[in-house]
């Protein structure tokens, strides 16, 4: 059978032959020619020379040289080459024909992976930015999404700062209350799993497909746009080794200004004297003859005056007073010295650290099988003491040509991360960041013996040492090892319709044995140490086929269609296991077994699927009107079946304005130009795997009773755990784009334009239930609405002259976002995180997801006929309960009276501020001369507000830690009229209330890298056996405009990496400083 | 031809992968480690959910962003800070909520309201949950339904006094209103009185519950239903509804008066012949932070100096309280003139005049034993200068238990037992009945009784060397009661000195209809001493009740209608 059909198929082509030669013998003239680069003269081979609206045609020999028979002189040929512009010729009577190509536009050629499938850029229709992953790896980065900040058009990123600490990735603003980060695809195996563990020097080209048209073909889970990343593949030639490398130091850019031991013990002195003698307090001052009180403090004495003493612990006491050699850490009678002159926490718990990372690759292809392997080592070294970041991996990416139709091939990860944080995370007020201001300037470093100091003695209060608690912590490691890839086969049915198969897989396991040893310095002593170990795994898998049809009909219709089905599982357990009461601290001795006492243990899993049908089709009419459909049907198992199924369409539409006949003659300047416009829709499930069900669930902290009184142990027992909610529907994104992609000048000059709108309806948000109700997790259900706008340019300009190189970029984008609908009552407000204030951040209706919430300030009374005057400020508005209301009198906030009806309080506070960015924006250019060349990044946002939390802590009299040089120098005292805070009274626990004191402009631009490269010339590296060589020094993050006064601008979700976290953005809770770095690079090829 | 067959197989594989779309099972899960209501409809399911109900008696289980001291069952921001007993304590700035509330500037969006707010009615949830499930089983007989019926109405009922003591005009949610698959069922409006409601579920419970349960002193019994239901009838000043079940307490033989006063307060007693209703808590049960062992009460413990605890120092005595035990020299409560002086705060054990025992079992003072930690001293405290030198002492669990009858990780969370009531609250409210509907000489019994225990030497508070750590003076009254309006305010000092620091002064003070002369006369003092006070008053009308959460109020819409509406004054 096997043997007919080959045989068949020789006659057909014969036949084909024989008729081909038969109509081309009846043909009257034969042309030659030569085809040439239009650069350098150079012949060029392979061009294809065709005859228009016929088969006829032949390919330039090795010399660009061609012979054709034509019919006649209306013949026109049309020739064509990969990279370059096609260009059509009448014969006329020319017999010899020499044709010059110009060089295409290339980046309009360029071939882009979007999804499932590929596209040339000319072809787009859909807003896809196409990110320069050269430009994109140049400045080192643990995390791929880290490294696109301020490169993509409306691509916003936030991180953590720390090694390896979040990242959060937001496409064209905020779709939902729910999970906001978008899809990564790698290699066409998709994840939203962290991409710490995926090293970024293996990436070969990246595609953030930002609208719907362009990401709908990933349906349910593309709402927050789809990241297209794919990695290195070997090229036709020889194996091909190459090393790349670098070396680096970062340190701390800028700590906060806080008060020495003096200027502490000053204002606290000044803080006291006014709470013991508010009612004395004229204007804001002791008349003269006043008899005030003075505090009486154990640390400070009892004077008119603080005393700084020689000893912090036991407080107070000077130099002799305490038996040194008394000291015993095991019955904690420690002893400490003041530090007379303040300790410098920051500078205690800042280093310069270095930044290494190495990768060795080898990679090169054969008629039968491409290849690429690479080994990373990533290791960063965090400017906080004892925080670290180390990734190894490995890659191998194959291709084999089994025969001319059937290709097999497989791309896959394997990489191990260790990682070592700051205790308690980032943006807490129990990490390290946080204790370095919350500690008192007194407590010095190390006590008597030696040991950390703390706060262990009388009037320290509770910060912990944050130097002592990175020591103990260095050793609790986060360990992930994670395996990603897939492997495919594709078969070429026809020659131009291909069957694929890819078959990937995403499996992580996580470890962490987190040690906490006793710490007797500090006051809140832990009292006994723990051990709590935590395994996760996690397993995905995705499996995808696509049929793909490409033809081209007459030479003015290409059309390409394609269909295609994926299922996905996901499934994931933990388990975790605490004892207490371990002999010894050492290391080897850090397993549960080591540990006395049972603590606790606990386990569960999830799981989720998802099966998935969906098409596409591409039409394009002679290269200038582009259509493009796709619809996918999702169905998710996260909801009830029947609601489980959804479909996703999308149409988007290209009209190549520079193919139209009025604008050939603008091809002086303008090369090329396409209006695209398109429309569609995308979905959200990110809503917890069981949200349908009702369930009861069983936990020793809330459903468990000791009924038998047994003191040591209790009853199980179970409570409703979930309000299921069956009529959960998907959340639905619509959205619509219209962009402009233009190239001027030959292609020196790239613009892109985009406009878009994008509305989340049936928004998926987990409705409070009242409590009458009972407590448990709260149900999503379909009714809120948000919408986000904006506009995106991108520009880029690239030229040469001589020796001399250079281009300049940029990109600009805005969005605005609205909460359109939460539950159609405009008084309903779902608020952030409550710190140790009233959530201070609220989504309401009308207003912008997450705007700051709290009182708005008009200013500080200058004296007391000012404060009478004003409404009762948390008091009735009469003159009697004015007049004993310290916060009617001089130097107090003046709260506005929002509701105008007399009396400050909690209905007083509104909608005050706005976390979101007028616009951002990013910056690079590039020098080149010789074998020089030199690279500058710069990344901005502007107009955005952050609520500096930290002030609650350093401005105003809450806890006993350090304070700002703001709230010594600025708080109000008689005749100040510049002052920014009240007047200093120790029991003061209003002023600290979320007011717009906490606002600040949050705008920066950071010149995130700047570069200087040297290539050694080609005849060097040539006597060197190399390939190429390229040497380099970086500055990176080397200098930050901003008004901020905190530690660092970038201040984004409490948690970059946790979902749910978009409620409550821009609070700076402690946030890690992004590190300054200078680094040594090279990157060598043999 | 083996060369192609291979890419045709493979073709028809994928073809095949491609028209076979996944089927709808392989879209089924289920929830992994959880249950479905319908898996509980049995016996076994049935105990399962009523001890999920009864596990919330110790008022923790908030949601995040609220913390475990919010609902906390003895009511120690609400019921004591909120008095004239405690401060908030600490330092000024932490958990400033405490301070608002104390100060009197409390506002409907303080998390605390709504996190009390939220554990009183999951009570009541999880309470209809039983009701209904045991509804649907098969497998039990009429009897165990209906032990089963009267523990869980006894606990919505408790459940529901919680809630009105607190915040007055609130729903009354019954099994039949709640529907867990319908968000919409409870939101009732608060425009009714629901003591009848309460009182109702209490009877109920009152009069199927066995006298006890061997084995689970844990469980609601008759006697405990009972004394709440007297309770709520003291509530409602209703002495002629409580007085006879209260004898019938006294009559049923089954309780007595601890010899120490301080049994009462520690964990190896924890269950004892005084108690009636017991809020149990327990410690190393697996719990992961340990919140069955009375989390709501861990900030209010001693801060350092050599203190088994480091944390966190809240909940001081204040002065006032302090001076309250001290008595006459015929060792009785000088109750009228006790906050003329002070008992000093330094130096305290040089003090020589008399004072009730019950103080040194109620307070921390500087110079006396604390339980066997050692001697209470300046270091116990985070900040003298803020809120004085003394500290909370019932709750706190001994050094020798440590480790045993507390957590393995912090003895801040400990067994000892909150005693929501006991047989000296039914004392208490019989000399209350008496003194209203009754026999004055009665009623001087029953405070005798309450007396001569604390009386009795063996329960000082001593020294290692054996003397007793104060002056005590503490007698019976001899004299006879003539005046009634001086019986009364007899009784209620010693509800005061018996009950200190115990989260029920403020309610008690609320019931009494004397709160606002009260607690305004103790600030105008006590302001004096405390700086952060000053300027804080009771507002009449007004702070009687605590503010429904405004949350719950946005959150009870119904078609754009709030059904709860705020109370007077907020």
């Amino acid at each position: 059978m096997g043997q007919n059909v080959r045989l068949m198929a020789r006659w057909a082509v014969s036949l084909l032959l024989i008729v081909g030669s038969i109509v081309a013998q009846a043909q009257d003239r034969r042309v030659t020619g030569k085809v040439t680069t239009g650069t350098d003269g150079m012949g060029l081979p392979g061009a294809n020379v065709q005859v228009k609206g016929t088969t006829l045609g032949t390919v330039t020999n090795a010399n660009g040289s061609f012979e054709l028979n034509v019919r006649g002189n209306n013949d026109v040929l049309v020739i064509s080459s990969i990279g370059y512009v096609k260009k059509e010729i009448t014969v006329g009577s020319q017999s010899i024909i020499n044709v010059p190509l110009e060089d295409d536009i290339k980046s309009l050629s360029e071939v882009i992976v979007t999804g499932y499938g590929t596209q040339s850029k000319r072809d787009i229709t859909g807003a896809v930015a196409i990110i320069n992953t050269e430009q994109l790896l140049s400045v080192p980065a643990t995390n791929l999404a880290q490294a696109m900040q301020g490169r993509v058009a409306g691509v916003t990123v936030g991180n953590d700062n720390s090694p390896g600490g979040g990242v959060m990735v937001r496409i064209r603003g905020f779709g939902t209350i729910n999970d906001n980060s978008p899809l990564y695809v790698i290699d066409g195996t998709p994840t939203k799993e962290n991409l710490n563990t995926l090293n970024l020097n293996d990436i070969e080209s990246m595609q953030v497909l930002k609208d719907a048209s362009a990401a709908s073909i990933y349906g349910s889970r593309a709402a927050n746009g789809v990241v297209i990343i794919t990695t290195k593949k070997g090229k036709a030639g020889k194996p091909k080794l190459t090393y790349d490398a670098y070396y680096g130091q970062q340190r701390a850019n800028r700590f906060l200004d806080l008060l020495n031991t003096q200027q502490f013990a000053d204002l606290l002195w000044e803080s006291r004297i006014n709470a013991q003698n508010t009612a004395k307090l004229v204007d804001g001052a002791y008349p003269a003859g006043t008899i005030i009180s003075y505090p009486n403090i154990a640390m400070f004495g009892n004077g008119t005056t603080p005393v700084i003493p020689f000893y912090a612990n036991p407080a107070g006491k000077k130099q002799g007073e305490v038996d040194e050699g008394a000291y015993n850490f095991d019955t904690r009678n420690l002893i400490t010295r003041a530090n007379q002159q303040g300790t410098d926490w920051f500078d205690a718990i800042f280093e310069s650290a270095p930044i290494q990372n190495h990768q060795i690759g080898v990679s090169g292809a054969t008629e039968a099988a491409r290849y690429a392997m690479s080994a990373n080592i990533f290791d960063q070294q965090g400017i906080m003491k004892n925080t670290y970041f180390k990734r190894y991996s490995l890659r191998a990416n194959t291709e084999f040509n089994v025969n001319k139709r059937f290709r097999v091939g497989e791309n896959l990860q394997v990489a191990y991360g260790e990682r070592v944080g700051q205790t308690n995370g980032n943006q807490s007020e129990g990490n390290p960041i946080s204790f370095a201001y919350r500690i008192p300037p007194i407590v010095p470093r190390f006590d008597v013996n030696g040991y950390f100091a703390g706060g262990n003695g009388t009037g320290l209060d509770n910060s912990r040492n944050p130097e002592a608690e990175l020591f103990r912590n260095k050793d609790n490691k986060q360990q992930e090892l994670r395996l990603f890839g897939n492997a495919y086969a594709e078969f070429d049915i026809l020659p131009n319709l291909t069957a694929k198969t890819q078959f990937g897989v995403d499996y992580n396991t996580y470890n962490l044995r987190n040690y906490r040893a006793n710490d007797p310095e500090s006051p809140e002593m832990v009292g006994t140490n723990t051990l709590r170990t935590n395994n996760n795994f996690g397993f995905t898998w995705t499996w995808y086929n696509t049929l793909n049809y490409n033809t081209t009909l007459g030479d003015k219709h290409r059309i390409n269609l394609m269909v295609g089905t994926e299922s996905i599982k996901s499934y994931n357990e933990f388990v975790f296991g605490e004892r207490s009461g371990f002999a010894v601290d050492e290391l080897a001795n850090r397993y549960l077994n080591a540990g006395k006492t049972v603590v606790s243990n606990g386990g569960g899993g999830r799981e989720w699927k998802l099966a998935s049908e969906f098409a596409r089709a591409n039409y394009s009419y002679d290269n200038r009107y582009l259509v493009d459909f796709t619809i996918r049907r999702d169905r998710s198992s996260r909801f009830a079946p029947a609601f489980r199924t959804a479909y996703f369409p999308s149409v988007s539409a290209g009209w190549v304005l520079t193919e139209e006949s009025f604008l050939k003659g603008t091809s002086s300047w303008l090369s090329f130009a396409k209006l695209r416009i398109g429309y569609g829709q995308t979905g959200n499930q990110e809503i917890g795997n069981y949200n349908a069900f009702s369930t009861y669930l069983s936990n020793p902290e809330t459903s468990f009773y000791d009924l038998a009184g047994a003191n040591t142990s209790s009853l199980q027992g179970y409570e409703l755990g979930q309000f299921g909610n069956a009529n959960a529907r998907w959340e639905t994104t619509t959205s619509t784009n219209i962009g402009l992609d233009a190239t001027f000048l030959g292609g020196k000059l790239e613009a892109n334009l985009d406009w878009f709108t994008r509305t989340t309806s049936n928004m998926l948000f987990p409705v409070e239930v009242q409590f009458t109700q009972g407590r448990a997790v709260n149900p999503f259900q379909n009714i809120g609405e948000m919408s986000n706008k904006g506009v995106e340019l991108g520009l880029n300009f690239a030229d040469k002259k001589g020796d001399f190189n250079y281009s300049i970029g940029g990109n600009i984008s805005t969005y605005r976002n609205n909460v359109v609908k939460t539950t159609g009552d405009p008084n309903v407000q779902y608020f952030g995180f409550s710190t140790r204030l009233a959530a201070a951040a609220v989504t309401q209706q009308g207003y912008p997801l997450a705007s700051f919430f709290g009182y708005t300030l008009d200013g500080i009374f200058q004296n007391d006929a000012e404060g009478r005057a004003h409404a009762g400020q948390f008091v009735a508005n009469t003159d009697a309960a004015k007049a004993a209301n310290p916060f009617n009198k001089a130097g107090s906030f003046k709260f506005r009276d929002i509701n105008e009806d007399g009396v400050i309080n909690a209905s007083d506070r509104s909608v005050i501020g706005n976390p979101h960015p007028d616009f951002s924006y990013g910056i690079n250019a590039s020098l080149g001369y010789k074998n020089f060349r030199l690279d500058l990044f710069g990344q901005g946002i502007q107009g955005n507000e952050i609520f500096n939390y930290v002030r609650y802590f350093t401005d105003f009299p809450t806890f006993g830690g350090n304070r700002s040089l703001r709230m010594y120098e600025k708080s109000w005292r008689p005749g100040m009229t510049d002052a920014v805070l009240p007047i200093p009274r120790s029991n003061d626990v209003i002023s600290s209330l979320p007011s717009t004191y906490y606002l600040e402009d949050g705008s920066y631009f950071r010149f995130k890298n700047i570069q200087l490269n040297y290539t050694l010339p080609k005849a060097i590296s040539d006597k060197l056996g190399m390939g190429s060589a390229k040497v380099y020094v970086q500055g990176q993050n080397w200098f930050t405009f901003t008004k901020y006064t905190g530690l660092d601008p970038e201040i984004n979700l409490r948690s970059s990496s946790a979902s749910g976290q978009d409620i409550h953005m821009g609070f700076d809770e402690g946030s890690y400083p992004a590190s300054r770095a200078t680094l040594v690079g090279l990157s060598v090829s043999f | 031809m083996k060369s192609i067959i291979k890419p045709i197989s493979f073709a028809a594989v994928l073809l095949a992968g491609l028209t076979t779309s996944c089927n709808d099972s392989f879209l089924d899960v289920v929830p992994l480690g959880e249950l479905s209501e319908a898996t509980l409809r049995n016996k076994a399911g049935v105990d399962l959910v009523l001890t999920g109900a009864y596990s919330i008696m110790d008022g923790v289980n908030v949601g995040p962003g609220f913390s475990d001291w919010h609902g906390s069952a003895d009511n120690w921001v609400y019921g004591s800070v909120a008095s004239d007993d405690a401060y908030k304590g600490t330092n000024a700035g932490d958990q400033p909520e405490i301070s608002i509330i104390e100060t009197f500037q409390h506002t409907p969006d303080l998390n605390h309201f709504r996190g009390k707010w939220q554990v009183v009615y999951d009570g009541v949830a999880r309470s209809n949950d039983v009701l209904q499930l045991v509804e649907k089983a098969t497998d039990m007989t009429a009897a165990e339904k209906t032990a089963v019926i009267a523990q869980a109405r006894f606990l919505r009922g408790h459940y529901h006094f919680e809630a009105k003591k607190m915040f007055n005009m609130v729903p009354y949610i019954d099994e039949k209103t709640y529907n867990s698959n319908d968000a919409n069922s409870t939101k009732l409006p608060n425009d009714k009185d629901i003591w009848p409601n309460i009182v109702e579920d209490l009877k109920f419970a009152y009069d199927n519950l066995p006298n006890r349960w061997a084995g689970f002193p844990g469980r609601a019994t008759k006697w405990g239903a009972g004394a709440t239901l007297a309770k709520a009838y003291m509530f409602q000043s209703n002495f002629t509804a409580a007085k006879p079940i209260l004898e019938a307490i006294v009559n049923s033989g089954q309780f007595r008066l601890m010899d120490k006063y301080h049994d009462n307060h520690r964990a190896v007693t924890n269950n004892n012949a005084e108690s009636i209703l017991e809020v149990q808590f327990s410690v190393n049960d697996g719990a992961n932070i340990s919140r069955n062992g009375n989390r709501g009460h861990t900030l209010n413990y001693p801060y350092g100096g050599g203190a088994l605890t480091t944390c966190c120092g809240f909940f001081q005595p204040t002065q006032n309280l302090v001076n309250a035990h001290k008595t006459d020299a015929n060792g009785l409560p000088q109750l009228d003139t006790f906050n003329n002086v002070d008992v000093p705060a330094e130096n305290s054990v040089s003090y020589q005049g008399n004072l009730d025992p019950r103080l040194d079992w109620s307070v921390g003072r500087t110079g006396v034993p604390y339980l066997d930690w050692g001697i209470h001293n300046i270091g116990y405290i985070r900040d003298p200068a803020y809120a004085g030198l003394y500290s909370p002492k019932k709750q706190s669990p001994y050094r020798s238990e440590n480790g045993s009858l507390t957590w393995s990780n912090n003895p801040r969370q400990n067994a000892n037992n909150y005693r929501i009531i006991r047989y000296s609250h039914v004392l208490l409210w019989l000399a209350e009945c008496e003194v209203e509907i009754g026999d004055l000489t009665k009623a001087r019994g029953f405070v005798n009784q309450i007396r001569r225990r604390a009386a009795n030497p063996d329960g000082f508070v001593k020294f290692t060397d054996g003397k007793p750590a104060g002056n005590y003076v503490v007698k019976e009254y001899t004299e006879a009661w003539t005046d009634k309006a001086e019986a009364r305010k007899a009784v209620r000092f010693e509800h005061r000195l018996e009950f200190a620091m115990e989260g029920h002064r403020y309610f008690d003070l609320v019931r009494w209809g004397i709160i606002e002369p009260t607690l305004n006369a103790y600030l105008a003092v006590e302001e004096t001493k405390r700086s952060y006070l000053r300027g804080s008053r009771f507002v009449k009308g007004k702070h009687e009740y605590f503010p429904i959460p405004n949350q719950e109020i946005l959150n009870s819409q119904l078609s754009g209608q709030a059904t709860l509406k705020q109370n007077p004054g907020y």
